[in-house]
């Protein structure tokens, strides 16, 4: 297929098997934890612990982070996030796909598109908080549970990725 | 019926952490495989280049939701053991669209960032960082931004019942709406060239044929016998429940209700049976609407709660539901007395406009109860189970 151009290493799996093999592992964790997948959460919380060591009493006292108590990593979110480091580590490591790079546009400057993933990445860590959830918790979990909030999550995010984009182009040309 | 770590209120245990950990290994493992370590192809969507999230995640909701379909239509596990995130649409709109940009501009997400990291990519780590920081910042800003937090709060929802369809038959729609947007996927990948679509061998016939028999099958399945909903064999007698009709214990006062909501102490579920329409003018805080026709699918997830209350304005609908649901076994069903006008007249209405002489205790009761019911509503939770937090 075409989409493995810039990649090096192996060929990446058939979308709809990776899909299909996501699938599964989403209902493996209906049927055993009750829950679906989460990654935001389990950040959150490695956020408020690392609050916890620098500022701990405004931490506790804060609304937000102080109801997760003084051990916000004593949380099954924080054990599945480590569990998708430990995964992606293992897949990437096997077909040959771990390179030290930024990625961007070959025309584009590094410090730049580093400036933007820390743009995007404050805006996401803000925006998930307020909407109870990420791309996992709540676009796929919500959206495969057919919840209200869920799909209207998903489709919120492509409309803000897509009215926005035309903007950000530059960052990924050649 | 399996019990899972979240009905048996055990997501707080080494058990239970292991298991998200291999889980969470399978899950980076296949978003690792998608190639969703790449934030190019991340970001490959938002300029029709690459279309695999668009792929991925829907082949991935399909195949989990119809796997769903199959469990609860075998009788594999009970949607009561499920944690559903409650939908607060406000914030989820506003939060969602927010969020799209922060994944559009930085073409990653957390999870797949996670998987960024570890395949050695900078701007994965550096979003990381950037996502901590705005979780921080949410923190810090939360006292001023609450009611966003809490704007269109409406319980468990779910999108089918809000359309009016049943499960099943919106199952198979979202699945030909799926196998429909793969297909155009790979048209947009290909410049819209039949001929190149053809020639590519992405499995996509396979697919596709799978996932519509699957949802044909979840739908067959749902209206046949198979289907507990369908089989009325509960061992409860007429005799029963006409003496709890005799005895007067499907009722309960308005003023119980408002107690109990507010105290908190007991898994109390109420219920609004009235019209869409009217549910979204004005219902009681904290309450559920559920359509009729539906209403012993939906029941089903607070089966185990101390106490089910149906509401309409009058007493008739959840008088004759509650004859429906003694037929399904559901023995915490009552019905508020004199309904939601009941409700109104004996627990909103303002002691100064009372006919009836009150003792001091009484007049401050009424008066926390316009604060909680009418105030800002904020402070009576949410009918939906407590639920571990969705994250």
């Amino acid at each position: 297929m075409s989409d493995i151009s810039h990649e090096k290493g192996n060929p990446y799996l058939n979308p709809y098997l990776a899909g299909f093999l996501l699938g599964l592992t989403l209902l493996a964790s209906f049927l055993i934890l009750g829950t679906g997948l989460g990654a935001s959460g389990g950040l959150a919380r490695l956020t408020a612990w690392c609050g916890l060591c620098i500022y701990p009493e405004q931490v506790l006292e804060s609304v937000y982070f102080g109801a997760w108590g003084d051990n916000p990593l004593n949380y099954y979110l924080v054990f599945m996030l480590a569990g998708i480091f430990l995964g992606g580590f293992v897949s990437a490591l096997l077909n040959h796909r771990i390179s030290v790079q930024t990625e961007r546009g070959a025309s584009y400057p590094a410090w730049k598109r580093l400036a933007l993933a820390l743009l995007g990445g404050v805006i996401a860590g803000f925006a998930s908080r307020l909407a109870r959830g990420c791309t996992s918790g709540m676009a796929l979990t919500g959206t495969a549970l057919l919840t209200t909030g869920g799909v209207a999550f998903l489709l919120a995010t492509f409309a803000g990725g897509y009215v926005f984009a035309y903007f950000f182009r530059r960052q990924w040309h050649d | 019926m399996i019990e899972t770590y979240f009905s048996a209120n055990s997501l707080a245990t080494a058990n239970a952490f292991l298991v998200s950990l291999i889980i969470g290994v399978a899950f980076g493992w296949c978003l690792e495989q998608a190639g969703f370590g790449s934030s190019r192809r991340l970001a490959g969507i938002f300029y029709f280049r690459d279309m695999a999230v668009l792929k991925v995640m829907f082949s991935a909701v399909i195949t989990a939701m119809l796997g769903l379909g199959f469990a609860f239509a075998f009788g594999v596990i009970s949607p009561e053991s499920l944690y559903v995130p409650e939908t607060v649409l406000g914030a989820q709109i506003l939060g969602g669209f927010i969020f799209g940009l922060g994944f559009m501009i930085s073409g990653w997400c957390p999870g797949t960032a996670a998987v960024g990291v570890v395949s050695g990519k900078v701007d994965a780590i550096v979003f990381l960082v950037g996502a901590m920081l705005g979780s921080y910042v949410f923190n810090w800003f939360f006292p001023f931004i609450e009611s966003w937090y809490v704007w269109g709060d409406r319980g468990v929802s779910y999108i089918y019942s809000e359309l009016g369809y049943g499960f099943a038959d919106f199952a198979l729609l979202l699945t030909v709406v799926a196998v429909f947007a793969f297909w155009v996927s790979e048209l947009i990948e290909e410049k819209f060239s039949f001929k190149m679509v053809a020639a590519r061998n992405s499995g996509l016939w396979a697919f596709s044929v799978l996932i519509l028999i699957a949802a044909v099958m979840v739908m067959a399945i749902g209206r046949s016998p198979i289907s507990k909903y369908r089989v009325v064999e509960t061992g409860i007698y007429a005799s029963e429940v006409l003496q709890k009709v005799e005895a007067g214990k499907e009722h309960i006062e308005p003023e119980d209700v408002a107690r109990e909501m507010l105290a908190g102490q007991k898994r109390i579920a109420v219920v609004d049976l009235r019209t869409r329409q009217e549910f979204d003018e004005w219902h009681i805080p904290g309450s559920v609407h559920a359509n009729m026709s539906s209403l012993v699918q939906f029941l089903e997830r607070y089966r185990s709660f101390d106490r089910i209350v149906l509401v309409s304005n009058g007493p008739v609908h959840p008088a004759q539901a509650w004859v429906v649901l003694q037929v399904y076994g559901f023995k915490n069903v009552m019905i508020m007395s004199e309904g939601l006008r009941g409700f109104f007249d004996r627990v909103l209405k303002p002691a100064a406009l009372r006919m009836e002489a009150l003792t001091p205790a009484e007049i401050e009761e009424i008066a926390h109860w316009r604060v909680m019911f009418l105030g800002s509503g904020m402070a009576v939770g949410s009918a939906s189970p407590p639920g571990p937090g969705t994250e």
